[in-house]
């Protein structure tokens, strides 16, 4: 049993349980109004969340019976890259966390610059001045160019 | 009025400077982002979203079938000098091209990738141009059980058929569907899994979720997994196909012209199907079948000309019936809903200005896409050596433009990086991606019809039995699910 455990497959099934089972408790939440007890907006999500379930316990047969086999690469994959996935999950977190204020080029630039390092780049200034360039590109493009409105931030005096 | 009439109006439509301009943009751009390693079509069409939006209707569909036109020419150019095919579609074509290309035959591995891709999308699209309008005209007698019945069955299809791991491939349609069930009921007006978040009431939007699974998930799977190095085959010797070449590879095309538009039209879901029997029949009707994995014209010619007749086909579902049958389309059926239209039957009658357009178009955009790839081969190929540290960082950051600029939402960015995440864990462990995709925009149509053909029947579930339409349709989905189980049972 604990062998199973350490797999990934088995948490796969288990989250795939676990979200029909979540989902058929946010069902029992949505109202009902008499009008349409029959087919109302309660039926369709049953249906979706206890075929969930049911997937999930079928992943996890598959799984403990040996039927859950890798069809696409016949090499094992490496192991997980840590460093890349730091980098990446930093260059996130800091999109999300600056593109309000600190606007959308600086916010771009620092993605880029960051998923540029998660991908083995050396070279952080210069990845950063090539992401700072490209979003003021895009925002001069997409903002004054095409109508859409992206947040310019703390570069608002220069950009308009 | 007949379908000529209706076409040469389509064309005083799309020969106008302005749509030309905007088809020219369309398939440059199409190419552009679809030669760039790692973007398949689906992603190529979901990444260039935003630049249509402020455009009329009919001029951003005549730049959208530019752009997916493109992108399947740019995908195989990708597949045969890199060996990395955008979208299983692919598989085939990568598999032997790329042989094609070690052996110094690059040259014209791409030219019968993209004259087969011209041949195939032209008759692709006279067939559209004729069948169109009939099986619209057919689809006015549908009811809403026979749609919901025509859903199931292509619900089946697109995920069950290929048959390898049809539980993944369930899986990862109701997580979709699941997806899709957030938001405001239409018919009911109650909110739905929203869990008090005031964004989610408007649903998620299948861009948010095209970019998640497609460029978010990949670019972290690429990151952690596969950053080993890739080999760029340069094209040597003669660019241009021997009369020998010409000789092997017009068959083939034909042949996979048929099998791809055949797959694709009927709502039988992309062209993984069709790509796989070309290849298998060109193999088995080959004068030196043992070419075969080294780099036979004929493998590459086939089965690329199968995959552009079915992208083709797989439009003819989606204009007719409003169904979506491949990723790419469920992300051009959305661009359709944000213009409020919904294809299908109607589209035909209220907007034959947007829906003609669009056909003549495609025959323009197919002639512009030939110049575009002959040649000038030369310069997408550049594109393949873009740096990877800057390649994988402009696909997040022109994901995260795509899903910001949507509506300036914080919440939208949350919802983008959990579907990447989920997109990771589905690429780890071999989950399909583009059930998921499907599912999302077909369920809830699909949630509408069942409740409206049981409004008619007053809660009885039988309607769905009672129609001769709609139980053929079901009875079609259950000979899909469970053929590939009882022909394996068979075999054993």
């Amino acid at each position: 049993m604990r062998s199973y455990l350490r797999r990934g497959e088995i948490w796969i099934a288990i989250g795939v349980i676990a979200l029909g089972a979540f989902m058929m408790v946010q069902t029992m939440q949505i109202n009902v109004s008499a009008n349409y007890a029959r087919v109302g907006p309660r039926v369709f999500p049953w249906i979706v969340s206890s075929v969930l379930v049911l997937l999930g316990l079928g992943l996890m047969r598959d799984f403990v019976t040996g039927r859950w086999v890798r069809d696409v690469d016949e090499e094992p994959l490496p192991a997980l890259d840590r460093t890349a996935l730091f980098w990446l999950v930093i260059g996130l977190a800091l999109y999300l966390l600056t593109i309000k204020f600190a606007g959308f080029p600086i916010a771009t630039g620092l993605l880029f610059a960051f998923a540029a390092r998660a991908f083995n780049s050396r070279s952080i200034v210069l990845d950063l001045a090539i992401g700072l360039v490209l979003g003021i590109i895009v925002y001069i493009g997409f903002h004054h160019g095409l109508g859409l409105t992206l947040p310019a931030g703390i570069l608002e005096a220069v950009l308009g | 009025m007949s379908t000529i009439d209706s076409l040469m109006q389509g064309f005083a439509v799309a020969l106008t400077l302005n749509n030309l301009g905007w088809a020219f943009l369309g398939v440059t751009l199409g190419t552009a982002v679809g030669v760039l390693p790692g973007i398949g079509p689906a992603l190529t069409v979901a990444l260039l979203l935003p630049v249509t939006f402020s455009l009329d209707p009919t001029s951003a569909f005549i730049m959208f079938a530019g752009i997916y036109y493109g992108a399947m020419y740019g995908g195989s150019t990708t597949a045969i000098l890199l060996n990395t095919p955008g979208e299983s579609a692919a598989m085939m074509t990568a598999l032997e091209g790329n042989r094609m290309a070690k052996a110094g035959r690059g040259g014209p591995a791409l030219a019968t990738a993209a004259i087969g891709s011209f041949v195939a999308t032209t008759i692709a699209t006279v067939m559209i141009t004729f069948l169109a309008p009939v099986i619209a005209e057919f689809a006015l007698f549908f009811g809403p059980a026979d749609y919901f019945s025509l859903m199931v069955l292509a619900f089946v299809t697109v995920t069950a058929v290929l048959g390898k791991a049809p539980m993944r491939g369930f899986t990862s349609l109701f997580f979709g569907m699941a997806l899709g069930l957030v938001g405001i009921d239409l018919q009911t007006g109650q909110a739905r899994f929203a869990m008090g978040v005031p964004q989610l009431l408007d649903g998620i939007d299948i861009v948010i979720v095209a970019m998640g699974l497609f460029a978010v998930g990949e670019v972290i799977y690429i990151a952690v997994y596969a950053q080993g190095p890739e080999t760029i085959e340069p094209v040597k010797g003669s660019a241009w196909m021997s009369k020998q070449d010409w000789k092997r590879s017009w068959k083939p095309w034909l042949r996979g012209t048929a099998f791809g538009f055949t797959f694709g039209a009927m709502p039988a879901g992309g062209g993984e199907i069709p790509t796989f029997l070309s290849y298998a029949t060109e193999k088995k009707l080959a004068r030196h079948p043992e070419e075969f994995g080294h780099g036979a014209i004929e493998g590459v010619a086939g089965p690329e000309a199968a995959n552009n007749a079915a992208a083709g086909g797989v439009l003819v579902p989606l204009l007719t019936l409003g169904l979506p049958t491949s990723a790419t389309a469920a992300i051009l059926l959305a661009a359709f809903q944000q213009y409020g239209l919904q294809p299908g039957p109607l589209l035909f009658d209220n907007s034959p200005e947007l829906v003609w357009g669009l056909i003549a178009s495609l025959y323009i955009g197919n002639v512009m896409l030939l110049v575009l790839n002959l040649p000038l081969v030369g310069l997408w190929v550049r594109l393949l050596a873009i740096p990877r540290p800057w390649l994988y960082g402009g696909i997040l950051i022109f994901a995260t433009l795509g899903t910001y600029g949507l509506h300036n939402s914080v919440v939208d960015i949350v919802t983008l990086y959990v579907v990447g995440f989920v997109g990771f864990l589905m690429r780890r462990y071999d989950f399909p991606v583009a059930p998921a995709v499907i599912g999302l925009i077909l369920g809830p149509l699909a949630e509408q019809q069942m409740r409206r053909a049981l409004a008619i029947s007053q809660g009885d579930f039988g309607v769905f039995v009672n129609e001769p339409l709609s139980v053929s349709f079901l009875i079609l989905a259950v000979v899909a699910a469970l053929g590939p189980v009882i022909w394996r049972a068979a075999r054993r």
